[in-house]
């Protein structure tokens, strides 16, 4: 949304389009956007439960690595490594450094 | 289609159908004043309340359910094999929404008009909106098996939706005679809850397996094949072997009729009489989004997944087992994640900026026994070219996985969706 309000739709197309929209990974997805999925397991505020591990406020580099390694099957999970190939490499390393910057609860 | 009072920015000849609001009933810029109404109080409709009040504190959020409790159906497997008791799966919606500034109407909605934005309720007052969220969720359609109507679910239960219905099924397989047969019907897609058939067919052969060894569980399919078909099948033979067995349309010829009397199930090619029927029937949207005027020939409800606004009606949203949001299953983690989607989109469009596009995750557990379980996962993103989801990744447990981790992580979700949608 920040992108979209700052310096309105034109630079949003213009970024969608020289970024291949028509890549796998479709339109550019924001990092709210983007994180709002991962809430469904790890809750709202990234705060994990129980045995679903918290994300937020962890070290961005120790999660880009685990979402890394889940995608190219290097690290096992259960969910994870199905999850994790539904992003580009560079959403990944958004998402990485979005969760980082929360605060831990 | 008309949109009225909306302008389309962007390039068309990429078939680029980003919407901009370039009039809605509020202005940009002053949310305070918007109104949004959310009508069903389920995981899709109280979540997207929430997650309006979270996004936009100022906004007027009105939630109308016509009933005082819910009762949830994901974890109605379980009370049905006797694992969890009934009331845990009933919530009250005087708890649900304390503090988070909803205003709760308990009443039905008797008429919807998209054009002046205003829902009638059953009392007689009215409601104004800038944005309506529907999230029916689902009925049934009654009599499309022959000898099932909906007075022949009184004795054969469907047990789709809880309550009731639940206690019923339960009551019935935990006094069935010893060795009887337990019959379940599965419907065609699209329904509720895809692997909930083999779920409920797992975990009451887990009932039986202590309590009535001796008897047998049938799953008489209108479908070829099933959500996380090669992991229920590993379970079945590893679980409870010779217990639980599947039969195809391919073998029956589809089902012909039911005699309701005599718990009999009439294929196209054989007869299946049961001690214990459970009728799962075809289904479509909520009867709301009929009354809304929302529905289209399947009777599902076609939406833009950008906003889940509806494709039929300008300003309504609808969202849940109700939409179509295909190849996103039906589901509470689906209703979930859309809630979250739609009132971000909309609380974008009121305040008079582009909606993001969305990337949807659904992510389903079934048990197969009351410590393992097994799931199906799918990532989804919005393509511009058709203004409809597309699957970006998927997968289930294999026949192999980790079913004990996997078995932990589902109670504790339950746990999580049950807090962050009731709590």
């Amino acid at each position: 949304m920040r992108m979209i309000t700052r310096h309105g739709m034109p630079l949003l197309l213009f970024l969608a389009w020289s970024s291949g929209m028509n890549s796998a990974w479709g339109v550019i997805v924001n990092d709210e956007s983007l994180a709002r999925g991962c809430a469904g397991c790890h809750g709202i505020r990234g705060e994990g439960h129980g045995a679903l591990p918290p994300i937020s406020g962890r070290p961005h580099a120790a999660l880009e690595k685990a979402l890394r390694d889940f995608k190219s099957d290097q690290r096992t999970a259960t969910v994870m490594q199905r999850i994790s190939k539904g992003y580009s490499d560079e959403e990944l390393a958004r998402l990485a450094r979005y969760f980082a910057n929360r605060p831990m609860r | 289609m008309t949109r009225r009072g909306w302008l389309k920015v962007g390039l068309a000849s990429w078939g680029w159908g980003m919407l901009s609001c370039s009039h809605s009933f509020t202005q940009p810029g002053t949310l305070g004043s918007a109104r949004v109404v959310v009508a069903g109080g389920g995981f899709g409709g109280l979540n997207a309340a929430k997650a309006l009040k979270r996004l936009a504190p100022e906004l007027h959020v009105t939630l109308v359910e016509r009933q005082a409790v819910y009762s949830r159906c994901p974890g109605s497997n379980l009370v049905i094999a006797g694992i969890e008791p009934m009331d845990t799966l009933v919530h009250d919606y005087a708890d649900s929404a304390q503090g988070m500034d909803i205003e709760v109407v308990r009443d039905s909605i008797v008429g919807v008009d998209s054009r002046t934005r205003r829902v009638k309720l059953q009392t007689g007052n009215t409601l104004p909106y800038d944005r309506l969220i529907l999230s029916p969720g689902i009925d049934f359609r009654w009599n499309d098996i022959e000898g099932y109507g909906e007075s022949a679910s009184l004795t054969i239960p469907h047990a789709w939706k809880s309550g009731q219905q639940t206690q019923l099924l339960r009551d019935q397989i935990a006094s069935m005679r010893p060795g009887g047969i337990v019959l379940i019907t599965a419907p065609e897609n699209p329904y509720r809850c895809p692997p909930g058939p083999y779920e409920r067919a797992s975990l009451i052969a887990h009932y039986l397996s202590g309590h009535n060894p001796k008897a047998k569980v049938i799953v008489l399919d209108a479908k070829t094949k099933f959500s996380k078909q090669a992991a229920f099948s590993q379970a079945w033979r590893q679980l409870y072997p010779g217990m639980i067995e599947w039969l195809s349309p391919e073998l029956e010829g589809g089902i012909d009729h039911i005699d309701a009397r005599n718990r009999v199930v009439h294929t196209e090619f054989n007869r299946h009489p049961a001690d214990v029927l459970n009728v799962i029937p075809p289904q479509r949207a909520g009867d709301l989004a009929r009354l809304a005027g929302v529905t289209d020939e399947t009777g599902w409800c076609p939406v833009d997944p950008l906003t889940f606004e509806s494709r039929l009606q300008a300003g309504i949203h609808v969202i849940g087992d109700a939409c179509s949001a295909a190849p996103m299953p039906k589901s509470a983690f689906s209703a979930q994640s859309q809630a979250r989607y739609c009132s971000a989109a909309i609380v974008a469009l009121l305040s008079g900026q582009a909606p993001a596009f969305p990337r949807l995750i659904n992510h389903c557990y079934s048990f197969v026994d009351p410590s393992r379980a097994i799931s199906v996962t799918g990532v989804y993103g919005y393509e511009t070219s058709t203004r409809s989801l597309t699957t970006l990744s998927s997968g289930e447990t294999a026949p192999n996985g980790d079913w004990l981790t996997e078995g932990l992580y589902a109670h504790d979700w339950y746990d999580l969706i049950m807090e962050e949608t009731f709590g």
